[in-house]
Formats: C-alpha cells, structure tokens, sequence
C-alpha cells in the first residue's frame, strides 16, 4: 500500500516503478473502468482508456508536471474523464453520446486539458517508435529512459566497447529524429509551434 | 539537422560539451529559428522514447495484472452486496489473505525470466588437461576470455567444426558471454544433436545447463523449463545443484509469465 506521496516518490524513483504501476491497477482500475463502462463505452474501451491514464499520469509525473495538487484518484479520474471525451469526439463526431456523457459528469471536475494536450502527438510517438527497429528503441531506452551510461550499456547489449555504443546511439537518435521530422502530425505541431 | 550542427545539439541535450559550448548552443537555439526548429525535433524524439518505455511499462504490469487477478473486476462493482457485515474473524482472515496475497504479487513481480538468468549463471571454466599436445586457437582464445577470438576461430575452421562438441560448446559459451543468446542456443542445440546422432554424451549436460540459461536470457522460456527440470531430476547431472536452487515457484510463475 503506498498513499500518495510515497506513490509519486515511488513513480519518481524509477526502481519501484513496477509495483507502483501495479499499485495504481490494484487500487483505481475499477473506479475509473466503471466510469468508462457507465458512459458508452465497452470493456475494451474502458481497458484502453485506462491504460492510456495510467501512462499519462506517470509521464506527467515523471516530468514533474504532477506533485500532488489533488488526490491521486481525483487526478487519474479527472485524466480519464477528458481522454474519454476526447475519444467520444474523435469516433464519428457523435453528438448523442458527447451529450450523454456530458449530462452524467458528477459534482465538481478537474480541468486536466492542459496535461493531456497533443493526445494524437502521443500516439504517433508509438508509431516511429515501432518503425525504428527494436535495437535502436532498446539502446536509446537504456539511455534516455532508464540513465544507464554507455559503460552499463556495454554490459545490456552486445556491442564491443564505449565508443560502439556511442556511435550507434548517436546513429540512433539520428534515424529517430528524422522520422519524427517527417511524421505529419508531429511535424505539424512543431510547425504550429514554431510559426 | 546538418552535420556538426546536429552533433553539437545532441551533445547539448546529452549535457555533454563544455560549458562555454553549453551556452554558446543555447544562445543559437534562442536566436536563430532553424536550429530551434531541429532542437524541438530532437526534443520530441527523445519524449518519444520515454513515452513508449512508460507504455511497454505499463503494458506489461497490466498483463501481470490481468493474470493474477483474472475476477471479472468490471463486473463486481455492479454486484456490490453491503448487506453482511463481516465478522472480526472475516476480517482477520482477510488482513491475512492480504498479506499472502501481497507476498504472491512480490514474489510474481521480482521473478522474471532475465533474472533468474543473472542467478543462475557460472563462468564455464575450460579444464587444464594433464599431458595436453595442443590447444587450439580456440581453447586459446577462450582461457583468454576474448570472446570475439573464440567465435572468429570458430568461424575459420568452418563445416568441420559442426562435428566437434567441444569446438561447439566453447562458441556458444562464447556468444552467451556477448549477449548473442539466439547464437549460443543454436550451438548448443548442436552439440546436443551431435550427441544423439552418435549415441554420445560429449559435452552434453555442459551443453544441456547453458543452453537452458540462454533460453532463460533470451526470454524463452518454453524452451528453458523442460531443460533445467530435466537436470533438476537427475542427481548425477554434473549441473544438478545449480538448477535445484531455482525454485519449483520460480518455475511455474516464469512458465505463466511466459516471455517476460
């Protein structure tokens, strides 16, 4: 059992990241699956959608943009509710069910829009991930995810030395940011960014 | 990204230059629109990866999760019955089951196919033989630890070596020492077919230990299982210790996680 404080420090930690994830399913995956399921959604839906909270909200925590302002439940619900309207609008624009949904919203909720902005973004990331090929999405893992440096690299993947593993890395990253470049819907939020 | 560009500004993210270059590359980034442009680029690939490792993260708790927990979770929340209350013996036995059940997700989440992989394995020492002529380049290599040598005089012997157990074996320890685990189960599937060709037993339970480890690393554990209970269930097997040490539990719970 963790409460809230000891799970963010837990997310934060890294090492513990596993029981905390299983935490979170032990503890908030009914809640907010029912949610799902009372609002039009199927069993897969709410499946879905929960899993796509639960790394939203590790990501958010992970960055520091989440440090407790509201109760862990509170916010994983809150980033539930606007993944799932966001979904409903996306499937065929439909006004019934947005309506429905909408008109069920109980008491008072948290405006979390702002942490689950360029949703699609996210999604795309997955997608030149998987083109990238698993070695490279393993080395650059390693490194920009786990921290591990080049010589504990050695050690996880069958490269020589240091500097092969740095060469590749550098040859990785490379081919990643070239295919984020020409992701669309990536490309375009920069362009809207940048313009 | 073009060139040095490109290099510095990776060097830059990577906290990697100097500090006067850390600051001459900040004020390019704020100043001129392109390299600004290729900086968000490279910060986004980056965001890119944690997002998908967070994913397969949580992908992968979440398949933990469905399988120790298979009740039909979604369904109870509609058959809440609060109509009995339970009995302080309920609830200890609860409290107890609890932590049973706390103890089974601990020991279901810190076993892993990897890691019993990490426990379980012992540098395979090469015998020195009493009287020895010659010791191949291989043998050579291997006392040296230099696996590359291992496997390029290996590869230079060339078909001939496909017959020699030994040859074979010290190859895969070779490939398991680097990491290649689909190369090492390869050789010493070999010198195991080898043997049951000639009805000999050469390098077999060496062979039979290592080739359940490189399973276990490679995550395969369908393959791996048969093996190590097979040297678990014989007492004169040269590995027989190292294997009993891995628990019956162990087993099965890496038999229902499967590859992970």
């Amino acid at each position: 059992m963790y409460s809230d404080a000891e799970l963010l420090a837990a997310i934060g930690s890294g090492d513990q990241l596993n029981n905390a994830i299983f935490f979170i399913y032990q503890q908030y995956s009914q809640t907010v699956q029912s949610f799902i399921l009372a609002n039009s959604g199927t069993a897969p839906d709410a499946e879905d959608i929960f899993q796509e909270t639960v790394v939203t909200f590790i990501d958010l925590v992970r960055k520091g943009k989440f440090r407790g302002e509201a109760s862990v439940k509170t916010f994983l619900t809150a980033i539930a509710r606007n993944l799932w309207l966001n979904e409903l609008k996306k499937r065929a624009r439909s006004g019934v069910r947005e309506k429905a949904f909408e008109t069920d919203r109980e008491g008072i909720e948290m405006d979390v829009s702002q942490y689950i902005a360029n949703r699609e973004v996210k999604q795309e990331f997955l997608v030149v991930l998987g083109k990238l090929g698993e070695p490279c999405k393993k080395l650059l893992t390693l490194f920009y995810y786990e921290n591990l440096s080049m010589k504990d690299i050695v050690h996880h993947l069958p490269y020589e030395n240091e500097q092969v593993v740095r060469n590749k890395k550098y040859k990785c990253l490379q081919a990643l940011t070239e295919l984020v470049k020409q992701n669309p819907v990536i490309a375009k939020m920069v362009n809207q960014q940048t313009d | 990204m073009e060139g040095r560009n490109e290099q510095l500004l990776i060097n830059y993210l990577d906290r990697a230059l100097e500090e006067k270059e850390m600051r001459e590359m900040e004020a390019l980034i704020n100043s001129d629109q392109e390299t600004r442009r290729q900086w968000e680029f490279l910060q986004l690939a980056v965001d890119a990866v944690e997002y998908s490792a967070i994913y397969d993260q949580v992908a992968a708790v979440k398949e933990n999760f469905r399988t120790i927990q298979p009740v039909e979770v979604l369904q109870t929340s509609t058959k809440k019955n609060v109509r009995m209350r339970m009995r302080t013996i309920m609830r200890v036995a609860a409290v107890l089951l609890f932590c049973v059940m706390g103890a089974g997700v601990y020991k279901y989440l810190s076993v892993s196919a990897t890691r019993m992989y990490d426990d379980a394995f012992i540098a395979y020492t090469l015998p020195t033989t009493r009287g020895q002529a010659t010791i191949t380049d291989i043998e050579q290599a291997y006392r040296q630890q230099n696996w590359q040598a291992v496997i390029a005089a290996f590869n230079t012997i060339g078909s001939s070596s496909l017959n020699d157990n030994k040859t074979l074996f010290l190859a895969g320890m070779a490939h398991l020492q680097l990491h290649n685990y689909a190369s090492a189960s390869r050789l010493f599937n070999k010198v195991m077919a080898n043997n049951t060709q000639r009805g000999d037993d050469l390098y077999q339970d060496e062979a039979e230990f290592y080739g359940a480890l490189s399973y276990l690393a490679n995550r395969n554990t369908r393959e791996a299982i048969p093996l190590l209970k097979k040297i678990r269930a014989d007492k004169g097997h040269l590995y027989h210790e190292q294997a009993a040490r891995i628990g019956n539990i162990d087993l099965q719970i890496i038999k229902i996680k499967g590859g992970s």
